[in-house]
């Protein structure tokens, strides 16, 4: 048989599987809606009717990751979130929250995806989307809860059900094992330049060598529990944001989203742990603890990065950044996890927070009195079924710290 | 580039169209540019690594040619094999052999060094120790005299890097594939088919079978005291099924790809659970890997002709290597030194004791495969300390499993729990239902048929004999399975990290 006719034999044969192959994935495509995907979205994405029930049915969408729902079982008598808050506010909206521990800017934008394109199947005019500054770190980015995240929003998707399926199975998403993030991580922390001209103080050129001089510096009268707290405020805030930063993309593609989609969309700042961050790499002079900067004024350029780009964004930012409830002196007894820098708040800083949001959104000002009508009615509303004391405090890290900046100092 | 990954089902179509539309003189220079991008695709640095790999042992070899006077032919030798090895050594080796010393605590904190150690303690090369073999083999040939070195190093360097055996072999030899790659060859249709269903069948295997096992017995080993004896003795079952069809399944997309080139590389495995004793079982798994051994230090330190003793030491040098080779872990050389041990015991005393009875076949295969099971613990195992709690676990030696081994006899509800309880990226969210998850056990137990019940010839030859009706319902079958039913988890393949 000559070459030509082999060749043209092989083309044929190709064709008619292909024409075959396609017909039957076609009529798999079928089957698969009609009888596996329910199944499949239960084992695999979970969450997905709920996003789409709140699209369909919610005036305001609520996105955000475990500071909404982070109810400190040692000191709360209120166990709302953020959002639950925000609807006592504003009682006639309708407010859907979509949180999730580990949930991030890149996840939101896939979850977009699930909002009817017809206006009428959809209520949604207003997407509320709390931004962490941390999320926006090797820690979170390099997250070993990575590819399962994005193994869920892999059905976050107009895309034919089988398709979707079919990604999953040949892992045509980042499946990135998590050795290979932790190798990620740590090449970050060792080769990203954490130091500009304009921080004063500052000595280490990236976290890493920070990291390696607290072990030094530290040595063995330094309890275990404060080396490696220092040693995770180091690894969760020492970086420095700028444009390239898969977040800032992200939430840049969030604003465009939503701009054509023509949502009202609001960013609100999370507040971190800023007292115990400045208070870590502090000093101690003449029976003073003189707060510390090396940490916070990178916290603080990440801030400032943060409103510059929203500002040229053109999206309304609600600043939380430096809440007086949870960054002012001694407020991080105010966060639930005392030993690790985490956006975990007590009732009162979830209500503070979802004050600001809600004043922003009714228009008014915070401090007004007609704002303050609305707290009292919330109040009353809060003390029918509670008995809330806002007075209570986590007692743990407080003393220790103190303790440690004298030990290191002395 | 996996098999198992989309991407590697759009690369090879476009690979091979390009390379059947090339003038036939530089098709091999596509084939080359082609598998150091399918290399590459992970890091770029990993294929320079392997060209500088090549490069050294194409080097090495034509002095070994080259060279008249015989201490300058193994100075060359042994210059090739200790780079190989240095190299090999430092990627893969160097943080296990530093622990936890100033050593690997200094080179950590330098700046020019850290990237080696970080790469060698989450990310090893992929298939470093198999391209490694293959050109050693290449180097010991030539100064053997089996083979005549290649004179253009750029064609070498395809030999090295082939992509479809390049990760996780089988490990060719440089007279059989060499050759092959360089032939004039038209397309045909034959191949074509064979090389498609090898593809399909291989596809099987992995995603189908190997994958939703590997969820199964990751759950267990990320908790196993959560389990009860019955569980472990499942998990550890099913690990030998999932590493054997990972693994199997591997080899044969390899084949198959490679078949679409008009290449036919080495059969990897033959039917290795009918084997009736420990020898025999190493004739059947990994074929590459154990000829390798065979040649290059079974032989050479004596081989079967110089005594019992002699034997016991290259069998448990062999084992000692190729357990090493498989992992830098204590765990992976306690794995080929039980093997050994388990080689020995069978050859000289089990063999020898049970000589007059007459012991039925199946029994004589269940008995070798219950040995290969039970050494595969230590293959699964992240530490010593966790292989040794399966082991008690598995035997009940300290009477802790007891009770549970009572109450619960292999249900699917203890896997259920562990789902809910561990983190997801553990074991997919499958195992919540896994008691209606029939397919897992359906797949399995079709593969199983396939591959060993129908006895003569391997199923992919046995499909194409088949009545084209019922050789289609076959393939959309296995279609079925991969697209609708393959684990949600990315398991690279098992021999992959080697």
């Amino acid at each position: 048989m000559s070459r030509n006719n082999e060749i043209q034999n092989i083309l044929k044969w190709f064709v008619s599987r292909l024409i075959i192959i396609a017909a039957f994935l076609f009529l798999l495509n079928f089957i698969y809606s009609r009888y596996f995907f329910d199944a499949d979205i239960k084992k695999f994405s979970r969450v997905k009717p709920n996003i789409e029930d709140a699209f369909k049915n919610a005036e305001i969408v609520y996105l955000g990751e475990s500071s909404n729902t982070s109810f400190n079982p040692w000191t709360d008598t209120l166990s709302q979130s953020i959002s639950d808050f925000i609807q006592l506010y504003l009682p006639d909206s309708s407010i859907t929250a979509i949180t999730h521990e580990g949930y991030h800017p890149g996840l939101f934008r896939q979850m977009l995806n699930l909002i009817p394109s017809d206006k009428s199947k959809r209520k949604v005019k207003t997407i509320i989307l709390g931004v962490n500054m941390r999320t926006c770190g090797p820690s979170a980015i390099f997250s070993g809860n990575e590819a399962s995240n994005q193994r869920e929003a892999l059905f976050y998707s107009q895309r034919p059900p089988l398709l979707s399926r079919i990604f999953m199975g040949l892992h045509f998403y980042d499946s990135r094992v998590e050795s290979e993030r932790t190798r990620m991580k740590f090449q970050w922390w060792r080769t990203q330049p954490i130091n500009k001209e304009s921080f004063s103080n500052l000595k280490y050129n990236t976290a890493f060598e920070w990291i390696t001089e607290l072990d030094k510096l530290y040595g063995d009268s330094i309890p275990e529990e404060i080396k490696y707290m220092a040693s995770a405020y180091v690894k969760e805030f020492a970086f420095v944001l700028d444009e390239n930063n898969q977040r800032i993309q992200d939430l840049k593609s969030i604003v465009d989203y939503c701009n054509q989609k023509n949502l009202k969309l609001l960013f609100h700042i999370l507040p971190p742990n800023r007292f115990h961050a400045s208070m870590l790499f502090s000093y101690y002079e003449e029976g003073l603890i003189k707060m510390g900067n090396s940490l916070t004024q990178i916290m603080d350029y990440n801030y400032q990065f943060l409103m510059k780009e929203f500002t040229k964004w053109g999206v309304p930012v609600i600043d939380n950044y430096k809440l007086e409830s949870a960054s002012g002196e001694n407020k991080g007894a105010r966060f639930t996890d005392q030993w690790y820098p985490t956006e975990h708040y007590d009732a009162v800083i979830r209500r503070d927070i979802a004050e600001s949001i809600s004043a922003f959104l009714l228009g008014v000002d915070k401090e007004s009195s007609e704002f303050f009508l609305k707290k009292k009615n919330v109040d009353f509303k809060l003390k029918q079924n509670n008995f809330p004391n806002w007075e209570i405090e986590m007692p743990l890290s407080h003393d220790n710290i103190y303790q440690w900046v004298r030990a290191l100092t002395n | 580039m996996l098999f198992n990954a989309l991407e590697f089902w759009i690369f090879l179509p476009v690979v091979w169209l390009l390379y059947f539309s090339l003038p036939g003189k530089i098709r091999w220079v596509w084939l080359l540019c082609a598998s150091y991008f399918f290399y590459g695709f992970w890091k770029i640095e990993f294929a320079g690594l392997m060209l500088i790999t090549s490069i050294m042992d194409w080097y090495s070899a034509k002095r070994v040619y080259a060279s008249e006077k015989i201490i300058w032919k193994r100075f060359w030798m042994w210059f090739a094999i200790s780079t190989d090895l240095f190299i090999l050594f430092i990627f893969k080796y160097f943080d296990f052999a530093l622990g936890k010393s100033d050593l690997a605590y200094s080179l950590y904190h330098n700046n020019s060094t850290a990237w080696i150690i970080e790469l060698g303690k989450y990310t090893i090369p992929a298939g470093i120790s198999f391209y490694t073999f293959q050109s050693i083999s290449y180097v010991v040939d030539v100064y053997r005299g089996d083979e005549v070195p290649e004179k253009n190093p750029i064609k070498f360097m395809l030999f090295v890097s082939f992509f479809p055996q390049l990760v996780a072999g089988p490990i060719e030899r440089f007279g059989r594939l060499h050759q092959q790659l360089f032939q004039k060859y038209s397309p045909k249709l034959e191949d074509l088919k064979n090389g498609g269903r090898l593809l399909l069948y291989g596809l099987f295997l992995k995603v189908a079978v190997a994958d939703n096992l590997a969820g199964i017995v990751d759950t267990f080993y990320a908790n196993p005291d959560n389990y009860s004896i019955s569980s472990a003795w499942l998990a550890t079952l099913l690990f030998t099924f999932q590493v054997y069809y990972d693994f199997f399944g591997y080899s044969l997309l390899a084949q198959g790809a490679a078949l679409l080139f008009g290449i036919k590389l080495m059969d990897n495995f033959n039917k290795p659970f009918i084997a009736q004793s420990v020898p025999e079982f190493w004739h059947r798994w990994h074929i590459s890997l154990s000829t390798w051994f065979r040649d290059y230090i079974f032989i050479p330190v004596g081989g079967n002709k110089k005594g019992t003793t002699r034997l016991a030491f290259g069998v448990i040098l062999v084992f000692f290597t190729s357990g090493l080779w498989h992992g830098a872990n204590s765990t992976m050389i306690y794995f080929g030194l039980s093997q050994g041990v388990l080689y020995l015991f069978d050859r000289f005393i089990l063999k020898k004791t049970f000589a007059n009875f007459k012991i039925g076949i199946f029994f004589r295969q269940l008995k070798t495969g219950f040995f290969f099971m039970m050494t595969l613990v230590f293959f699964r195992s992240q530490s010593i300390d966790q292989s040794t709690g399966i082991y008690s676990m598995l035997f009940d030696i300290n009477g802790k499993h007891a009770k549970t081994a009572s109450e619960t006899i292999v249900t699917t509800y203890n896997f259920d729990e562990a789902g809910k309880a561990i983190s997801s990226n553990y074991g997919p969210k499958v195992l919540e239902n896994l008691s209606a998850e029939f397919a897992i056990w359906l797949f399995l137990l079709i593969g199983f048929l396939l591959d060993h019940l129908i006895m003569k010839s391997r199923a992919d030859s046995w499909f194409a004999s088949l009545p084209v009706l019922i050789r289609w319902v076959i393939y959309l079958f296995m279609l079925v399975a991969v697209l609708l039913f393959g684990g949600a988890v990315n398991h690279p393949f098992v021999y992959f990290q080697f």
